[in-house]
């Protein structure tokens, strides 16, 4: 029997040029589903393509079921990868593009053409897959990318930003596919930028900012040990002095910026204190502030955090 | 879940990923202006050459350097140059990169598909000037030009594919090689008219019609007669000397050679480039 579903990476680094894209990056995912989580320009599409054997490693090693992907094509059996861009066959319909690719698989036309009916159906393009891609929304693209990734049956799942695109109902449909896959004890690696939404599908992440793994774990494990980051608050106010003197007497507070006539921006260790406290007194005391809310808990921010040697 | 991964045969699946590729291209716009625009050019022109004084010596003509040397290029740069930079346009190539299909697969698929195709225009080409010019030169002359027009496409497509490999502007690259690098050989004098891919091509077809033409135009005697014997060239106002055709087994050798090296060079370019596919 062959090697059991995995994904491997030795010191991986890939430059182009002067650019360092992947750098000394080192991580294995197993069965179940990971999250590849960075800002823009991190490395996942890189580290995703050194996956998929469409780089090679300017060092180290990758390998695929215990097989490097670049010089062993016979592995892709096993690989399904949804890519970040919509490749498109001008005039060909979904069902045409993903039988072809199943028959590269080796199948013959017939069972190409059954599976192909089945994947297209579990991703909901029963109904559209006799029309050409390119006619279709950013959503239904997502949902072909998928079912030609599904269709083969692959061990190992690359998913490069799947939700792109989605709707809500889209959205919680593909999660719920990707939670199963991850449940049949297939490797399922999924890419994106949006926290919540790797989180909606797995616990276990890898953080990846300036081509470094900055972080990996759970999900919570993560959010522990960025807990001492310090978090940026904006409060629109008409008075921004008498907020000023109100804040630096919160817990937590390290610093307040009373740059702008209608607004400070308060840096704090402690959030949840801070907006308890302003609420209150906003209610109790009637503090002048008209909004507030934090400028920099997005995924983006923690990376800065990270990468600025917080981690 | 797929838990069997046996290694794959050289070539596997070629035949899969080649029946794609001529049916992708067949379908494409590109395809049916090129044969449009070949078909009418082979019908113009060969109703032209129905009208010369000596129409069979004209057909000969217009075989050589309007079919063979001048449209086979044009055919072969729009139909056989560009498949698998098409698959990379069209951001289609990372489909095919994470299948059970060797890279070199891949790339003689596709160039045999866009061969193919460019193949039958130019056959069909090469045909229509015969039927348009009303020789009636018999049909082994009919179906020797068509088999020379599809072997030349075939030929001069297989490198500029390479060309299209190996260099980012790969199409450049082969119109350079086409109105410069091989007008310089063939104005060249003496056997560096050889170095000239299409000399070749048209020593194949010279080989096998040339005594079918001879045999009904005088003018062809002469040109025949000329070929190999100094003379002086008013336009170029300076002696030349035309090369003698290449024989048919050393031509049709070099044009297999051409076809064999340009695969090989270019499926190793594509099988170690790294495929970055940004949008």
């Amino acid at each position: 029997m062959s090697a059991a579903p995995s994904v491997r990476l030795e010191g991986v680094t890939k430059s182009y040029g002067d650019v360092l894209a992947v750098n000394d990056v080192t991580a294995t995912f197993g069965p179940g589903v990971t999250g590849l989580l960075g800002p823009n320009g991190a490395g996942k599409s890189t580290l995703i393509k050194l996956v998929t054997g469409m780089l090679s490693p300017s060092i180290g090693r990758v390998l695929l079921c215990d097989e490097p992907p670049t010089s062993s094509p016979h592995v892709m059996a096993r690989v399904g990868l949804v890519p970040e861009q919509d490749p498109i066959y001008p005039g060909v319909s979904a069902f045409e593009v993903t039988s072809y690719l199943l028959r590269l698989h080796g199948l013959d036309r017939g069972d190409a053409a059954s599976r192909a009916r089945a994947a297209l159906e579990r991703v909901g393009l029963a109904a559209a897959m006799d029309r050409p891609v390119q006619g279709y929304s950013k959503g239904m693209r997502q949902r072909a990318k998928l079912a030609q990734a599904l269709a083969h049956d692959p061990d190992v799942l690359v998913l490069d930003e799947p939700l792109n695109g989605l709707d809500p109902v889209g959205r919680r449909e593909i999660v719920a596919l990707v939670q199963a896959l991850g449940a049949e004890g297939r490797c399922v690696v999924v890419s994106s930028h949006v926290l919540h939404e790797v989180e909606a599908m797995t616990r276990r992440v890898l953080l990846m900012a300036h081509g470094r793994v900055i972080a990996e774990g759970t999900v919570a494990e993560i959010r522990r040990d960025l807990s001492d980051r310090p978090l940026t608050v904006r409060v629109d106010t008409p008075s921004p002095r008498e907020v000023a003197r109100f804040a630096v007497g919160v817990e937590g507070v390290l610093s307040v910026d009373l740059s702008a006539s209608d607004r400070v921006v308060v840096a704090t260790r402690r959030p949840d204190d801070l907006f308890a406290a302003m609420a209150g007194a906003v209610l109790g005391q009637g503090l002048p502030v008209r909004s507030f809310h934090p400028t920099d808990e997005g995924l983006e921010a923690v990376f800065r955090y990270l990468t600025a040697g917080g981690a | 879940m797929n838990r069997d991964t046996p290694r794959l045969p050289p070539l596997a699946r070629f035949g899969v990923a080649a029946a794609w590729g001529f049916a992708r291209l067949v379908r494409r716009r590109k395809f049916t202006v090129v044969a449009a625009v070949a078909l009418g050019a082979g019908a113009l022109f060969g109703w032209f050459v129905s009208r010369n004084q000596d129409p069979v010596a004209a057909l000969l003509e217009l075989l050589d350097h309007g079919v063979l040397g001048t449209a086979v290029p044009l055919v072969a740069l729009g139909l056989v140059a560009g498949g698998f930079g098409e698959e990379v346009a069209d951001r289609t190539l990372v489909y095919h990169l994470v299948r059970p299909v060797s890279r070199t697969t891949l790339f003689v698929a596709r160039y045999a598909a866009g061969a193919a195709t460019g193949a039958l225009v130019g056959a069909a080409m090469a045909v229509v000037a015969h039927v348009a010019s009303g020789t009636s030169m018999g049909v082994r002359v009919v179906a020797s030009s068509a088999l020379v027009a599809a072997a030349g496409v075939a030929t001069v497509g297989a490198l500029y594919y390479a060309l299209a490999a190996l260099f980012r502007r790969g199409i450049v690259a082969a119109l350079v090689y086409t109105f410069v690098v091989e007008l310089l050989f063939q104005n060249m004098p003496g056997t560096v008219q050889r170095l000239a891919l299409t000399h070749h091509v048209r020593s194949l077809l010279h080989r096998l019609v040339d005594d079918d033409f001879a045999a009904r135009s005088d003018a062809v005697v002469r040109a025949i007669a000329d070929r190999g014997t100094p003379r002086f060239d008013p336009q170029a106002m300076r002696p030349i000397v035309e090369e003698p055709w290449t024989t048919l087994p050393s031509a049709a050798l070099v044009c297999a050679a051409v076809v064999v090296v340009s695969l090989v060079v270019g499926a190793r370019i594509v099988t170690r480039r790294d495929w970055a596919l940004k949008e």
